[in-house]
């Protein structure tokens, strides 16, 4: 049975403000994200949401652990880990993955981000028990011989080559990772380098599956058209006898420590066909009270081209190309960044100043009620648009369940989105955009200067990734 | 128009990926590109067939059921096989409703209760192929004016409007059409639907606009051209094409932007934009009778002008094969791309064409994955596509690589093409990639976008609608004889013409050796604008 939620739109003041319209406080009722929830005595986490309006089903396998957990000396290491779990089992030969998916009509993938890694397949639903099947057998243990590693880590110095040194500001990017945290693990990219993906062996493959690849580490999600009771039979069938280790898991303990004074850094690159810059501000953690206001603000900012930095920086003083920015508030720390790509003929100095200037203006004074009306209005629509699919249910309640730390707020949070207000919005944003809290990389298009090459790491390490 | 300048990551917005995601979000990497194929030649427009649709394939495909342990010693109780799979179930498609006005616009409609959201896209049956020489990019210019101002709102008012509601419209021009696409919460259709009738039938294109469109095209260009897969993609097409209508880089050239002015572009919306030239396709929560009602409340007094729609430029022949190299001196990967034009939607070889390119190069396990990246580990990925387009359009296999490999992998790629034309494609590699492309159809149909993506390319096409519930089926019945068939005859290796845009230094001695007879570019001689590729005045420093 469906409940729904009523979630008030605050649509009548945006549309009264910029149409003269009839509109008037529509309530849209959403239908929540029922699931169930039920933990297995090897610690696993289930999690089901059962939809019968296709005949397929997605399988999601969250296991809490990302680059941040790269070991040391071992940048990229988590995401090499994530490819090899492709390559076989005692019971399986490489690629099986790919027999029971896309041989019979579904898709598998998988992706690591700083603080997890999801495996992900959706099958026609009369193929679930397989997927659960495969699913626990590579939670039970690897096989992976040396020849496949090393053929398997050239396709990741590839995906390097692909994502960093071929991509115009993909080292920019990397730099921005890098410089952007002092102290936390997050300072590496998810890719890693070079030399220390050369530097990984087998051995260190089965150490990180021994240290994280464990029930008691994982959430499993299966969204889409399933039995409940045939559902949890299998779950029970499969995954009950995966044994957890008596060790418990590691964490890291780094914390960052606050930003202190503003740092502006110069770097050179023929490859760059324009100058940018970016700049980047500490912040809370996702699960922060101010994670959503946050969120909001960065929409203000820079969602739409009628987003205060994309109107004034593209549109109207064309000073820029392109403006992005994210509000990427992962599970220790956040980070908002803000990536501005040169008109051509334009100079750093006047641009970045236009940015600070539109930054500065959100907080001096908060947002209009039309705006903070828009911009929650265009998050909740991009959130629905997310769960359109199974796969994208899934995602949602992972993100709650296992970033979030409750599953419950893949419903709520879409409430509370609805009742932020605009002071909220602006003091969030206030207390980051402070000077001390701000680091500044701009890329000239220029070969680096011979001569005295600045301390850096010979690897060139990149992460962030869009689209 | 062009992606916009700016995006928050603030939710999935990546197809299919969904859910709010600091955790996908920018930093997050995967294990598999996550295109299939289809986004890698948006670039160039080519609208791949392969893009989207249909039912879950139902009775199995063959499982190559995992048996030896290839790995290590065997361990004691022996490899267990998955379990079987059920039952399949059966797929249902909502039957569109299709009607057209009096004013000649068809109106489709599928209805999707569920969640309040709606897709409507108004389709032009016209798009870049229509840019008259030396113009290379006017339909694109074009379609990006739409939301730069009308009779009744400036830019800035229209993008307030929209992002207001939560909707969004996006217009971009690909071979073919010109797309015009609102999402946006269904509770606000109708103030939306008002704004995307508007950008669509009372456009200014003010001189200003113009200038501003121009400005950020051609800088989205020059960073574009540091791309090696850009490089590589566009100067196959013009090579294959020479200097038919789909030759060109869509969204313009250097050299083609700067001579676009109104008198362009406002000619070439009065004689494209018109109803009778159009499609109107509404999926998501309304009634098919909404939709009409709506078609005729926005698009009714809509009217075609008295002059007829001009017909399109013929295509010509074939051009002849060449191997090209484009030196990229700062590029840290080569793009390494064999293209050749393919087939039309209208051809007989449609579904074999599409079947042929599942086993190429769709898909993870496809013969150009499997060869470059699962055995050599020299690729982050390798794939092909065929786009079937009014007239023939373009096939290309593709693959990034260090610079070094880029011969070797040109190599490879001809050889599977080779080897396609000559041996038969075993049953038990037939069935899982055509399962692949069907896959893929269906997975396309699950969301509202997605959805009225393929009745779009069906309308403009002029396809009977019924493909989208008939095109399992009939994909399925593709006989394996016909595979080697169609590579022999649209995609002979011989026939093919290679482009290597990459660090040319790393792999010289290999190219010597392997095509002495390859044509060097350099970069900054590039010309996409002619066939030759190479601009006829001496390059300046």
């Amino acid at each position: 049975m469906r409940r729904f939620v009523p979630i008030l739109l605050a649509i009548g003041w945006a549309v009264g403000c910029v149409i003269d319209s009839e509109a008037a406080d529509p309530a849209l009722e959403i239908a929540p994200l029922n699931f169930t929830h039920r933990p297995l005595a090897n610690g696993l986490q289930v999690y089901a949401i059962e939809d019968h309006s296709t005949p397929t089903v997605a399988i999601l396998v969250w296991y809490h652990v990302g680059s941040k957990d790269d070991p040391p000396k071992r940048s990229g290491f988590a995401h090499l880990f994530e490819h090899m779990m492709f390559k076989g089992t005692k019971n399986t030969a490489p690629e099986t993955l790919d027999r029971l998916t896309e041989d019979v009509g579904g898709m598998n993938n998988a992706f690591t981000s700083d603080d997890v890694t999801v495996y992900h397949e959706v099958v026609p639903s009369h193929h679930l028990e397989r997927l659960l099947w495969a699913e626990a057998d590579r939670m039970s243990g690897l096989i992976v011989d040396e020849k496949n590693f090393r053929s398997e880590r050239e396709v990741v110095k590839q995906e390097y080559l692909q994502r960093v040194e071929a991509e115009p500001y993909g080292r920019f990017e990397e730099e921005v990772q890098k410089r952007s945290f002092a102290a936390h693990p997050y300072k590496r990219t998810t890719i890693g380098s070079i030399p220390d993906l050369n530097a990984a062996t087998l051995a260190d493959v089965r150490a990180f599956f021994a240290s994280y690849y464990r029930p008691d580490n994982a959430t499993l999600i299966v969204a889409g058209d399933f039995e409940p009771a045939q559902l949890d039979a299998w779950i029970e069938q499969y995954f009950a006898p995966v044994k957890k280790p008596a060790v418990p898991i590691h964490r890291g303990a780094v914390k960052e420590p606050a930003r202190k004074r503003q740092q502006r850094i110069t770097m050179r690159d023929a490859a760059v066909p324009l100058p940018a810059f970016a700049a980047t501000f500490l912040a809370p953690n996702a699960r922060s009270d101010d994670a959503l206001p946050l969120e909001l603000a960065l929409e203000m900012l820079a969602g739409g081209e009628s987003s205060r930095l994309h109107r004034v920086l593209v549109y109207e003083k064309q000073l820029a190309q392109s403006v992005e920015a994210y509000a990427d508030l992962r599970e220790d720390l956040g980070l908002l960044t803000f990536k501005v790509v040169l008109a051509s003929g334009r100079t750093p100095q006047p641009v970045e100043d236009a940015c600070f200037a539109e930054l500065a203006a959100l907080t001096d004074a908060p947002p209009t009620l039309a705006e903070l009306a828009k911009a929650k209005n265009r998050l909740l629509a991009s959130q629905l648009h997310g769960r359109e699919t199974n796969q994208g249910k899934g995602m949602a309640l992972g993100q709650a369940a296992v970033i979030l730390g409750d599953a419950e707020r893949v419903n709520s949070d879409l409430v509370r989105l609805q009742g932020i207000s605009a002071e909220e919005v602006h003091a969030a944003l206030k207390k980051l955009l402070v000077k001390q809290n701000r680091l500044v990389l701009e890329v000239l298009p220029e070969a680096e200067p011979m001569k005295a090459k600045p301390v850096k790491s010979k690897s060139v390490k990149r992460k962030r990734k869009r689209k | 128009m062009r992606p916009p300048h700016i995006a928050v990551i603030l939710s999935g917005a990546q197809a299919g990926a969904g859910g709010r995601s600091a955790v996908e979000g920018p930093g997050a990497i995967c294990s598999r590109p996550r295109t299939s194929g289809v986004a890698l030649f948006a670039a160039l427009g080519a609208l791949t067939f392969a893009a989207r649709a249909e039912p879950p394939p139902s009775p199995d495909a063959v499982l190559r059921a995992p048996t030896a342990p290839r790995l290590e010693a065997p361990q004691r109780p022996g490899p267990v096989p998955p379990p079987e799979p059920g039952v399949p179930r059966e797929v249902s498609f909502a039957t569109p409703a299709d009607q057209t006005l009096p004013n000649g616009l068809r109106v489709i409609t599928v209805s999707r209760p569920g969640l309040p959201l709606l897709s409507a896209h108004l389709l032009i049956s016209s798009g870049a192929e229509a840019d008259p020489p030396e113009r290379a990019g006017l339909a694109s210019v074009t379609a990006s004016l739409l939301t730069r101002g009308t009779a009744t709102r400036t830019a800035v008012q229209i993008a307030e409007q929209i992002e207001a509601l939560g909707g969004e419209i996006e217009a971009e021009a690909t071979w073919d059409r010109t797309a015009v696409k609102l999402n946006v919460l269904s509770a606000q259709a109708e103030p939306a639907l008002e704004i995307l009738a508007d950008v669509v039938r009372a456009p200014t294109f003010l001189a200003e606009e113009i200038e501003r469109i121009r400005r950020e095209a051609l800088d989205e260009l020059r960073v574009s051209l540091e791309e090696p897969r850009t490089v590589a993609l566009a100067a196959a097409q013009r090579a294959i094409f020479g200097s038919a209508p789909y030759a060109h880089p869509r969204t313009g050239t250097l050299a083609s932007l700067p001579r676009i002015t109104r008198d362009d572009v406002a000619p070439f919306h009065a004689v494209h934009f018109r109803p009778g030239n159009a499609v109107l396709i509404f999926v998501g929560a309304l009634t098919p009778e909404q939709g009409v009602a709506w078609a005729g409340k926005f698009f009714g007094d809509w009217t075609d002008p008295a002059n007829p729609h001009p017909a399109r430029a013929p295509a010509g022949s074939e051009e002849k094969p060449r191997v090209i190299v484009i030196d990229m001196p700062n590029a840290g990967q080569a793009a390494v791309v064999v293209a050749k034009r393919g087939i039309a939607r209208s051809s007989a070889d449609y579904l074999p064409g599409l079947v042929t390119n599942a086993i190429l190069g769709n898909g993870y396990t496809s013969r150009l994955n499997a060869e470059i990246r699962i055995k050599r580990g020299l690729s982050y990925g390798a794939k092909s596509g065929l786009t079937a387009l009014a007239e023939p359009g373009p096939f290309y296999a593709f693959a990034q690589t260090k610079n070094s490999a880029a011969v070797e992998v040109a190599g490879l790629i001809r050889a599977e093409l080779e080897r396609l034309a000559r041996d038969p494609v075993p049953a038990d590699e037939l069935l899982p990639r055509v399962s692949t492309l069907t896959g893929d159809y269906t997975r396309g149909l699950e969301t509202n976008a997605g959805i009225a993506a393929v009745l779009g390319e069906l309308a403009i096409h002029r396809r009977p609608l019924t493909e989208l519930a008939t095109f399992t089926r009939d994909a399925r019945a593709v006989p394996a004889e016909a595979i080697a068939a169609f590579a022999h005859g649209h995609l002979a290796s011989s026939a093919t013409t290679v482009v290597i845009a990459g660090r040319l230094k790393d792999f010289h001695a290999a190219l010597k050796s392997a095509f002495p007879a390859a044509e060097i570019i350099a970069q900054k001689d590039l010309d996409l604008d002619t066939a030759a590729l190479r601009g006829s005045e001496p390059a300046r420093d």
